[in-house]
């Protein structure tokens, strides 16, 4: 499946200078050439098993201040041909956008190793099974009450492309696994949930037994879940519970929102803004994270500081936006504009169980769910808990608690941060991006609601 | 086309297949949006390839591929045999299909303009249209963003039964989004993807975008100095494109079988409606009747036959307020030891077909809008969805809407902003206590709607007209 690095820049150049040919005055193209392999199961079996093999091209024609985009999964030559006639006939009817200036000049990528596993690019379907069948073993002899294990293995393998007429010739492969789990424990006629999940580019790096034993633990430590009172506690969030909080704080931090007036950041650069305990960086060259070593425009990953010690530092570009500020790109483009793709936390030096013992009276939570922006500008967002949700009091876990629904500010909870935890965990975001991010404590998060 | 979803067909019986299915599909797509005044974006796709499922040894497994060929249809169907072997290895029991009459036939969208030969230029003017009627109001309006979407679906569908079913499915949808921004306040109006139906470019040239656009500024403006929502337990009346997103979350997720009977546990979650209330639970009041139509025209979910063959079909999900059916496909209803409702689609060539909505529709009844907000005392009017969010279950809601007004001794009076309303779906469905009349009631569509791993993307419709709900939890999601 693997087309190698010069097929693939062969097959992107060859497009770029078809649209030269038919007139563009600039081209970029971007070839995603993946295999994608998922074993998915619920009711303690496998239901669902799938596997796909696609390629796809996606070209900016540039006609002067005008682009189209246009794109293909058929790279046969009669196929390219009416990709660029497309594109081209698309950008000849457009008004002149005068914010574009250029497509991104070549920089020099240096290679990050260790990011292509051939073990996951070659998993077989009955690997698969066999870890899954682990994981569910484990689960399943954690406690009788375990009744059924649902989730998903994936094993993915790409290889992305990008090459522009200025002479950006980017290329990498890179692998993905990703094993994630939630299991239901039942008990005189109660259900409790736990989750659990790891994410690598190697999958003999995933260990199903281990992610089985915690969420079966979690799930089976969720059974009996009680209603509380709803109103303002204190917080000890697992980073589960971060990445999904990060994300929403992360669309701020492009460019584009910035430049709209619409992100939270407006006004706030340089100030303090969040508790000192936070501090939020990118960077797309840490091998503790989902590593890859350029944007989808062929810039170079670097380390970026965005948010040092609760102040607001900066904004991710693409080339687009980085004209428009006279700015350079910082390597964050992504399908949509510029956006963080490589968030890491600066770690702390509590463990969970010191968050909890800090903890008077308070929530653990366990996974966000349907979190959705009510106000973006004050980061206002609500959701539910889910997969395990705790009141913690005078230190000690006391009892589960039912799914909680949260309505509040992030800007406050980040603010009120009080401690963060010792170890960072990789959370995915794709074959070309994720997070690592520690748990944390804050002095304060506002439940609304609760399930009955 | 018959030859090669022969070879697939034969390629999996000869590997013990005792069922298969191939669909081959084509995807066009032309997206075109813009931004203050100047196109961002003009992006056409096209993306085609084929699926093949089969079920082996009591087992599925699917694999699918961007090249359309002889070789690598056979290739691809021999890794589903292998990839079905490997899911029996850990199977309870074996699959059921529920019985489905193998067809032949053919479905076209009934379209009087075809959207992809409308040139671009007559579509870029109506979107710059749409923005300068925007900002050329106040500077206060920061941000105009207007889009169309066109989307076209050829696919051909052959199983081991004899099945074999073409169809091209179309639809269009034109949005716009207004944000304002002074006075230390920030707010967004919304003329969005809700409007997106089945048809052709009639369905553009009926919306007039850019007069919604103007609209939706001077209400933007007005949002930016309204009152903040107070917080009260009150009747609310629900619009109607705010209700549809209401009915897609509360009705259409939980009744979806897959998630009733745990499959979609680990993803999007179970759902309340266990299989031991159908028929019997009071899931709403006797004003609420709730159908899945497929067979309606201009819905977003509408089509000719589902992704396994089953002709489209108009089930009542809801019926006088007791829950008495599922959406679902041949796997899960035969689990159940029922028909196939026909819900079972796929959103490309390279997913396999999910239980997923067509058009669920709250059927109207009998109300005028002015009689209803005339026989409500104190009460607030909701309209167009700013947030949504709602439990793994289905039971707990929260949705914040972009423009509200109080309904004062029946007469709408102040606008307020910032509006939220939560409740617990079978308690909120069963205060509805009046719906509005036909004339009220339009289609909506929602046209991403998200399931499954890995991740589908589908379009489905919902019918709705202002229903009136009796008691309900309002706040503001920003003072608090």
């Amino acid at each position: 499946m693997i087309k190698g690095k010069e097929n693939c820049l062969e097959l992107a150049g060859k497009v770029s200078k078809e649209a030269l040919k038919l007139g563009a005055t600039q081209a970029e193209v971007r070839l995603v050439n993946s295999a994608s392999y998922l074993t998915r199961f619920a009711g303690s079996t496998i239901h669902q098993n799938v596997g796909e093999t696609n390629i796809s091209l996606t070209l900016r024609f540039v006609l002067g201040k005008r682009i189209s985009t246009v794109s293909s999964n058929d790279t046969s030559p009669e196929s390219i041909k009416e990709l660029v006639e497309r594109g081209c006939s698309a950008a000849k009817v457009l008004e002149e956008d005068p914010e574009f200036i250029s497509l991104p000049e070549p920089q020099p990528i240096k290679e990050l190793r260790g990011l292509y596993v051939k073990e996951t690019a070659e998993c077989t379907p009955d690997t698969r099974a066999e870890m899954v069948k682990a994981l569910m073993d484990e689960a399943h002899g954690l406690s009788p009450h375990v009744k059924e294990v649902a989730g998903a293995l994936s094993a993915t393998s790409s290889e992305l492309a990008v090459v522009n007429s200025l002479g950006v010739n980017a290329y990498s492969r890179a692998t993905l696994a990703d094993l994630d789990t939630t299991i239901i424990s039942r008990d005189a006629g109660v259900e409790g949930f736990g989750t659990a999940g790891d994410v690598s580019r190697s999958i003999k790096e995933l260990d199903p037994v281990k992610i089985g034993r915690e969420a079966a633990e979690r799930s089976v430590g969720s059974l009996g879940a009680r209603t509380i009172e709803v109103g303002d506690y204190e917080v000890v969030f697992e980073p589960y519970v971060v990445s999904s909080a990060l994300g929403y704080i992360s669309s701020g931090l492009s460019a584009r929102s910035y430049q709209d007036g619409t992100s939270w950041m407006c006004d706030l650069i340089g100030q303090k803004v969040f508790s000192e305990q936070f501090t939020l960086w990118d960077d797309g060259r840490d091998l503790s994270g989902l590593a890859f070593p350029f944007d989808l425009e062929g810039i170079p990953k670097r380390k970026l500081m965005l948010i040092e010690e609760g102040v607001p530092k900066a904004v991710v570009y693409d080339s687009y936006t980085a004209h428009k500020d006279k700015e350079k790109s910082t390597g964050h483009a992504g399908g949509m504009g510029p956006s963080p793709s490589h968030l890491i936390m600066r770690r702390g030096d509590s463990m969970k169980e010191e968050m909890i013992s800090e903890t008077k009276k308070g929530i653990l939570v366990t996974s966000f769910w349907y979190v959705r922006t009510v106000h973006a500008k004050k980061i206002i967002i609500t959701g539910m808990t889910r997969d395990g949700t705790w009141l913690i009091e005078n230190g000690e876990i006391k009892y589960p608690v039912k799914n909680l629904r949260f309505t509040d500010s992030l800007l406050k909870t980040f603010g009120n941060l009080e401690l963060v935890g010792k170890e960072g965990k990789r959370m995915g975001g794709g074959p070309y991006g994720g997070m690592v991010v520690p748990a944390i404590k804050s002095k304060t998060f506002l439940f609304t609601g609760q399930t009955p | 086309m018959e030859d090669l979803t022969h070879r697939a067909i034969e390629t999996a019986l000869s590997s013990g297949a005792t069922y298969a299915d191939i669909r081959i599909v084509e995807i066009n797509n032309q997206n075109i949006s813009s931004r203050n005044g100047k196109i961002r974006n003009v992006s056409i796709g096209k993306n085609k390839g084929f699926g093949v499922r089969v079920l082996i040894d009591g087992a599925w497994g699917f694999s699918s591929s961007c090249d359309i060929s002889p070789n690598t249809i056979e290739k691809v169907t021999l890794e589903a045999a292998k990839i079905a072997k490997a899911s029996a290895r850990l199977k309870k029991k074996d699959v059921r299909l529920a019985p489905a009459k193998p067809i032949r036939g053919t479905y076209k969208t009934p379209l009087k303009k075809d959207p992809f030969e409308v040139p671009l230029k007559d579509k870029i003017e109506i979107l710059i249209e749409a923005d300068k009627r925007v900002i050329s109001q106040s500077n206060l309006l920061k941000l105009s963003t207007s889009s169309m979407n066109h989307y076209r679906e050829g696919k051909v569908f052959a199983n081991s039964e004899g099945a074999y079913i073409t169809q091209e499915i179309t639809w269009c949808s034109a949005n716009s989004r207004v944000t304002a921004i002074g006075y230390g306040e920030y707010q967004d109006r919304s003329f969005d993807g809700r409007n997106a139906r089945t048809g052709g470019y009639e369905i553009i040239e009926g919306i007039d975008l850019p007069a919604r656009a103007e609209e939706s500024g001077k209400e933007a403006l007005k949002l930016l100095t309204a009152k903040n929502c107070p917080e009260m337990i009150t009747d609310v009346i629900v619009g109607g494109s705010q209700l549809a997103l209401q009915v897609h979350e509360s009705t259409g997720h939980p009744t979806e079988l897959d998630r009733a009977l745990g499959a979609e546990a680990a993803m999007a979650g179970t759902s309340f409606l266990t299989v031991d209330k159908m028929g019997k639970f009071r899931y709403g009041s006797k004003e609420v009747n709730i159908v899945a139509d497929a067979t309606i025209p201009d819905g977003l979910g509408t089509f000719g036959y589902d992704d396994e063959g089953v002709p489209a079909q108009r089930v009542y999900l809801i019926k006088g307020g007791i829950f008495v059916n599922y959406l679902s496909d041949r796997t899960f209803a035969g689990e159940l030891g029922v028909p196939s409702t026909g819900a079972a689609r796929a959103s490309g060539w390279n997913r396999i077909p999910l239980v997923r909505m067509t058009n669920i529709n709250l059927e109207p009844r009998n109300w005028e809008f002015d009689e209803l907000v005339k026989d409500t005392k104190k009460g607030i009017y909701m309209e167009t969805n700013r947030s949504w969010s709602i439990d793994d279950k289905r039971l707990n809601f929260q949705f914040g809407t972009q423009m509200s007004y109080l309904i004062e001794k029946g007469e709408l009076t102040d606008l307020i902003k910032n509006a939220v309303y939560t409740g617990i779906t079978p308690e909120f469905w069963g205060s509805c206590d009046a719906v509005c009349n036909k004339k009220h009631w339009h289609m909506w569509g929602t046209p991403g709607c998200g399931k499954g791993q890995p991740g589908q993307v589908m379009y489905v419709g919902h019918g709705t007209a202002p229903a009136r709900f009796r008691n309900t939890r309002v706040f503001s999601g920003v003072t608090r």
